[in-house]
């Protein structure tokens, strides 16, 4: 069995990673579909469609793995997290339910009506979850309003929805958002041809000096106002003994923990890098190149709001000594060992059957155009 | 505020609700994909086009239905976090590793390869894509497996312990509870049940193309296929089924003694009630059919076993109820760090117990000093709703009896091609159709309120794993769900019924009946 610590940094990484790719894959297809209510013609939006139509299923369940590893590796951060944020979590859930049917049944009657349901429909269910996962996430630098039981340690959480929508908690939302166009602007620039790309390129100037605005004000607002958590001490064995930190709070916290810890700085690097090397290749017309440099900056900015927080999984702001880190978070040595065998051996498999699907899909031609689409209109979605 | 009734129902009301929801869509994608590969290998074996617009059209009216599976799963997921917080922290590290290995194993696998299955018959060889539909429906299994193994657990939880430093249930192999005897059964009774809904579904829709004269053939084709497969799987699945009970007799007598309304123990050779209107209130029964010598067959197999009455039951419960008290007051004793020696000595001994003395919570809040009345009261909970655990039962096997016939009939038909000449026998089987779903949503509620006041057996009540939640909340969020699942269910039966009666009209090949 593996060392306690090596499992429990173990799996903070694959869990950030899996989010990385979540949010990597699953997010090109909610930034293509956030395109669909604003496109003029029914080619242009079947096009923007059927670039995500054939993945986007597999993407998706990438959220599956994250709220499955979440359940394993740390349940009490999944219990608090989705009780106590119960109407936050409905919302998502509510609005993915949009997008199955969106891509599923939109094509199914040809019926103008119809499919332009379908197309506010894939809209909302794209970006919906994408704000109310960014509220969230900014949340987890502000703290979270809940407390434990210090015996039988049923949470309670003293906060609401309204609670979540603080002014940094709404800046995360929209750096959220922007980011997910972004890089469904990048895909689209690689999976199209002409005007789709043309205007692709435009959104994707857009939103990404936008999202450099963002991802900079919310690393400022960090630096300099925003108060910060700082983990001074905990139990011997903070598994079982979860309640027993000593937290100090205090604004800039969060910034200060990149001179303990200077690996921390890798990820906004990484993030701004990828965003300038993303609009500087799909200037040239490298998209390829572009789509996996907009790769690096989606998991930069996501990896930088997990290394900021680290230890930290979910600060608690009326009891912070009660706060959930990586360390008093964390299930069994056991259950995280064998998940770790687990986890490592099916990321192998699910990597090469995801390659060959993404191979088989785009292997021959890398661009959808309309002709294809109009030579075999019943099958495509 | 612990324990919260009210909530507790409600949760229970959501989750039985989403779940009921979900499972209407999860055995036919579980047997429909398996029909997808045998139509798919017939067609690589035989090179008839029709094979391969067969293996089409059903995967049209798979992926009809797969949508609100995908929607209705994600639900499962999420729900365990939103209505059972403190359930879900408790079992993260035991129950959580099958659950996650569900979602990385089967869920990525059917969904990727299902994409795939869509947009690449003309991207790859024959071959290639025959092995894409053979992983589709393997993950689709993969999914029941793992989420049997997981629900088994929660009905007899094995390879556990329990840590009260900070209350969570530790596993200690977890291959154990994949090899789990209750599990393996109730693994295969899923599986087949969804092999043979779909079979049914396949059947029932190719009787309505016999009985309206379009594409004879294609039908002709697909019920063959369809009901060869449901015969072999409504046998097993009620092999299975049978296993399943003997199992249920041993480690869950509650849930045995409550689906055969057996108050007090009955002398081998055991009768069986055909109908019954249990009281659970007078603990008897108001009116019975026996059926005399039955209940020893099926629930022992032999005519001198008989199956435990509710009486000694509850009377087990009392003094596991007394048992699991002294755990409690040792708990509290060592919580407050006054525990002597004997307190910890006691704790031991009687730590299995200790949830049994939860059970007194919704009767009073002071534990230890508990009244014998109390005691009774916390008992007698034990015992699931007998009515419709008696009911759920029945309905469910009499739905699974009505279909085993109508295939005995439609096995001799195909057989002797003379399917089109029998309207009647057609029309039922397109009323057939609901049947199996009924039978199959029978068995959920069977399994899962039979379990009841356990949300793990034995261990934890369910009214202790909810969130803290307001009542208030949970009512939104079931008119919510309600409304959400309404409308989406109507989009999606309305699609199907579109669908299935376009036939493989609907793959505008132009060979086809509304095309000619």
């Amino acid at each position: 069995m593996f060392e306690y610590e090596f499992l429990q940094l173990a799996w903070w990484l694959i869990i950030g990673g899996v989010l990385m790719v979540y949010v990597g894959t699953a997010g090109f297809d909610a930034g293509v579909t956030m395109y669909m209510p604003f496109l003029r013609n029914e080619m242009e939006r079947r096009i923007v469609l059927n670039t995500s139509a054939p993945t986007w299923d597999g993407n998706l369940t990438w959220i599956v793995f994250a709220g499955g590893g979440l359940f394993v590796v740390w349940p009490s951060v999944y219990s608090t997290a989705f009780s106590g944020m119960y109407a936050a979590m409905l919302c998502i859930l509510f609005s993915l339910f949009l997008r199955p049917p969106g891509y599923e049944y939109r094509n199914k009657i040809d019926n103008h009506t119809w499919r332009r349901t379908w197309d506010w429909a894939l809209f909302l269910s794209a970006i919906i979850p994408v704000f109310v996962f960014g509220v969230a996430m900014g949340n987890c630098f502000v703290g979270f309003p809940y407390y434990f039981d210090p015996h039988t340690y049923r949470e309670f959480y003293t906060g609401n929805f309204w609670g979540l929508l603080n002014p940094y908690g709404l800046l995360s939302g929209c750096v959220s958002v922007l980011m997910v166009l972004m890089h469904g602007s990048v895909y689209l620039q690689r999976r199209t041809e002409n005007s789709l790309r043309k205007l692709a390129f435009k959104v994707h100037l857009i939103t990404a000096i936008l999202l450099l605005m963002g991802f900079t004000i919310s690393g400022l607002w960090l630096m300099y106002s925003l108060i910060g958590y700082k983990l001074i001490s905990m139990a011997a064995d903070p598994t079982l003994e979860p309640l027993k930190n000593v937290v100090q709070t205090g604004a800039g916290f969060w910034i200060q923990t990149y001179n303990k810890y200077p690996w921390k700085y890798m990820a906004p690097v990484i993030a701004y890098g990828g965003i300038i090397e993303s609009l500087w290749a799909a200037y040239y017309g490298w998209y390829s190149t572009a789509f996996w440099a907009s790769c690096f900056a989606v998991g930069g900015v996501v990896g930088t709001a997990g290394a900021t927080l680290f230890p930290f999984l979910m600060p608690s702001s009326t009891h912070p000594n009660e706060s959930l880190t990586i360390w008093n978070a964390s299930s069994s040595q056991y259950a995280l060992n064998v998940m770790l065998y687990v986890g490592v051996v099916l990321l192998i498999i699910i990597l090469g059957y995801k390659i060959f699907a993404y191979h088989t899909i785009w292997g021959e031609k890398p661009t959808l155009t309309a002709d294809e689409i109009e030579k075999d209109k019943h099958s495509f979605y | 505020m612990i324990p919260n009734l009210v909530l507790t129902d409600l949760s229970r009301l959501q989750f039985a609700f989403t779940a009921l929801f979900h499972f209407l869509f999860v055995p036919l994608t579980l047997g429909l994909t398996w029909i997808l590969v045998a139509m798919e290998a017939t067609y690589l074996k035989t090179g008839n086009e029709i094979y391969k617009d067969m293996t089409r059209f059903w995967g049209k009216l798979l992926a009809i239905n797969f949508a609100i599976g995908v929607i209705s799963g994600i639900t499962m997921e999420f729900e365990f976090g939103l209505n059972w917080a403190y359930f879900s922290r408790m079992i993260g590290g035991s129950f959580g590793p099958i659950l996650a290995i569900e979602g990385i194993t089967a869920f990525m696998l059917e969904a990727t390869m299902f994409g795939l299955f869509f947009f690449s018959w003309d991207k790859l060889s024959r071959n290639a894509h025959f092995v894409v539909t053979l992983f589709m429906a393997i993950g689709a299994s993969l999914s029941i497996v793992n989420i049997l193994a997981a629900n088994s657990w929660m009905q007899h939880p094995i390879s556990t312990n329990f840590d009260y430093q900070n209350m969570t249930l530790q596993l200690h192999s977890i291959s154990a509870l994949y090899l789990h005897h209750l599990a393996q059964i109730r693994v295969g009774h899923v599986a087949f049940a969804g092999f043979f809904l779909s079979s049914v579904f396949v059947m029932g829709i190719s009787a309505y193309y016999l009985l309206k004269k379009q594409d004879i053939e294609f039908a002709k084709r697909s019920f063959a296929i369809a009901v060869g497969f449901g015969f072999i799987c409504a046998l097993m699945v009620a092999f299975f089924g049978d296993q399943n009970g003997l199992e249920v007799a041993q480690d869950e007598p509650e849930k045995m003694a409550a689906i055969e309304a057996q108050w007090h123990t009955p002398k081998a050779p055991a009768a069986w009630y055909a109908i019954a209107f249990p009281n659970q209130q007078k603990e008897k029964n108001n009116f019975v059919i026996k059926i005399p010598y039955a209940l020893s067959l099926i629930a022992t197999h032999s005519l001198t076993g008989t199956v435990e009455g509710m009486d000694p039951i509850i009377a087990h419960y009392r003094t596991r109820i007394t048992n699991g008290i002294k755990a409690y007051a040792a708990l509290q004793k060592m919580w407050a760090n006054t525990a002597t020696k004997t307190d910890i000595l006691a704790y031991k001994e009687n730590v299995g117990d200790l949830g049994f003395a939860y059970l007194l919570l919704p009767y009073t809040n002071d534990v230890v000093h508990a009244t014998p009345a109390q005691i009774n009261e916390a008992a007698d909970s034990g015992i699931p709703d007998v009515a419709i655990t008696f009911w759920s039962f029945r309905i469910m096997i009499a739905m699974w009896g009505l279909v085993l016939i109508l295939m005995l009939f439609g096995l001799t038909y195909a057989n002797k091609n003379t399917l089109e000449k029998h309207p009647l026998f057609l029309r039922l089987c397109v009323l057939a159709i609901p049947l199996p779903f009924i039978s199959a949503e029978s068995g959920w509620v069977l399994a899962e309120l039979g379990r009841q006041p356990w949300i793990i057996h034995d261990i934890l009540p369910t009214f202790m794993g909810i969130s803290s939640l307001n009542v208030a909340s949970l009512i939104t969020s079931l008119i919510l769900f309600a409304l959400f699942y309404g409308v989406l269910f109507s989009v999606e039966l309305f699609l199907m019924f579109k669908f299935a009666r376009l036939g493989p009209s609907s793959l505008h090949t132009g060979k086809y009946f509304f095309e000619r």
